[in-house]
């Protein structure tokens, strides 16, 4: 019982918080994110981006919000809806978790620790402030220059660009404006954070690559593709 | 005039005068027919007589009139690209923009497994299902 009554206090303490998890084909891995995260967070909605298996239904299966895409339209346009969905019903933090177990969830707490303080607006997860575990060495390279590339085109001094562990406050999450459908969504915010003149942070997080996630994540050429969106992207604003 | 020229620039005079026809006819759409009834007529008459592509090319510093259609077509498929990017871009938008209100509409509450958390514990978002779809 004793446990019960930490897993309540917890979940109370934590009903200001939003988790806002993506999900793409996800039904073999999703179990690992959310098992851990209802137990700590009363308020986790699931966008289900139009997967073709059993995410939804495994979703359903734990005390969350279940969004879902009829089609897939890429984890941009899937995180904002689930950030749109979580600020109409007063989310105060708005943190942003990938439903593949990469993110270790026990450490949103150390990510919304600044924003509660008020000392940020936003608290961007780092790996490398953190821990990595058994990153390929391409993929290395590949996050290193989107650094360099983001500090030269973003103007925003980050050591981890394409982090999908983040925490918004509500007045952040109202301002940033996520239009890229696809992958380049994660530039686009970093972007929107420098333009509005939001205060940030770094926190350092813990990544897992697995065989499995790194088999269905992106590919490392996808780099260049995310470029081109974004490239794109800023013409048609 | 050759063969090439009559079955070229027949349907060209045709399609323009039937923008002129929906010119008249259609007022509020006037400027796109007439942009299209100008394309049609400059294709006609650069085909009926290449001799004027070849005076148009010289006069502005291109050596041959074969050169300046090719950088005409560069420059216009260039900008219908980008044009079709952009609507594509646009529909793209609208059509997640619809998915996503679809999603937020359907919006389910999953249930509460053992795992989860303790079954009398009072979920405040419950509490506001006035409010959800």
């Amino acid at each position: 019982m004793a446990s019960t009554d930490s897993t309540s206090t917890s979940r109370h303490g934590n009903d200001d918080v939003w988790v806002v998890v993506t999900a793409y084909n996800e039904g073999s891995r999703l179990e690992l994110t959310l098992r851990p995260l209802c137990k700590s967070y009363p308020n986790v909605v699931v966008v289900d981006d139009g997967s073709g298996d059993n995410t939804r239904e495994i979703a359903l299966r734990h005390s969350v919000w279940v969004l879902r895409h009829i089609i897939n339209c890429g984890q941009g346009a899937a995180l904002r809806t689930g950030i749109e969905f979580a600020l109409d019903r007063g989310a105060q933090i708005i943190v942003n978790c990938d439903g593949d177990g990469q993110h270790c969830v026990d450490e949103i707490e150390q990510l919304v620790a600044p924003i509660r303080a008020g000392q940020v607006e936003v608290a961007l997860g780092s790996r490398f402030l953190g821990r990595v575990e058994q990153m390929p060495w391409h993929r290395w390279i590949i996050l290193k220059l989107g650094v360099v590339f983001t500090r030269v085109f973003s103007w925003i001094d980050v050591t981890d660009t394409h982090n999908g562990f983040r925490a918004f406050a509500r007045s952040a999450a109202q301002k940033v404006r996520i239009r890229q459908n696809r992958m380049a969504h994660s530039s686009e915010i970093l972007d929107e954070i420098a333009r509005q003149g939001l205060t940030y942070c770094e926190v350092p997080v813990t990544i897992r690559y697995t065989q499995n996630t790194l088999t269905k994540g992106q590919s490392s050429w996808n780099a260049l593709r995310i470029v081109i969106q974004m490239f794109l992207g800023r013409l048609m604003k | 005039m050759t063969t090439f020229q009559l079955l070229t620039v027949v349907p060209f005079c045709l399609l323009a005068f039937w923008e002129l026809v929906g010119c008249l006819r259609q007022p509020d759409r006037r400027a796109t027919r007439i942009v299209r009834l100008v394309t049609w007529l400059a294709a006609a008459v650069a085909i009926a007589n290449p001799a004027l592509v070849s005076w148009a090319a010289t006069a502005i510093g291109i050596d041959r009139g074969a050169n300046l259609v090719l950088y005409l077509f560069v420059i216009v498929t260039m900008i219908l690209a980008f044009y079709f990017y952009a609507r594509q871009a646009d529909l793209q938008r609208q059509i997640t923009e619809l998915v996503r209100h679809e999603a937020v509409s359907e919006a389910e509450r999953g249930g509460t497994t053992s795992s989860d958390q303790p079954a009398e514990q009072e979920d405040p978002v419950e509490q506001k299902d006035g409010d959800a779809p």
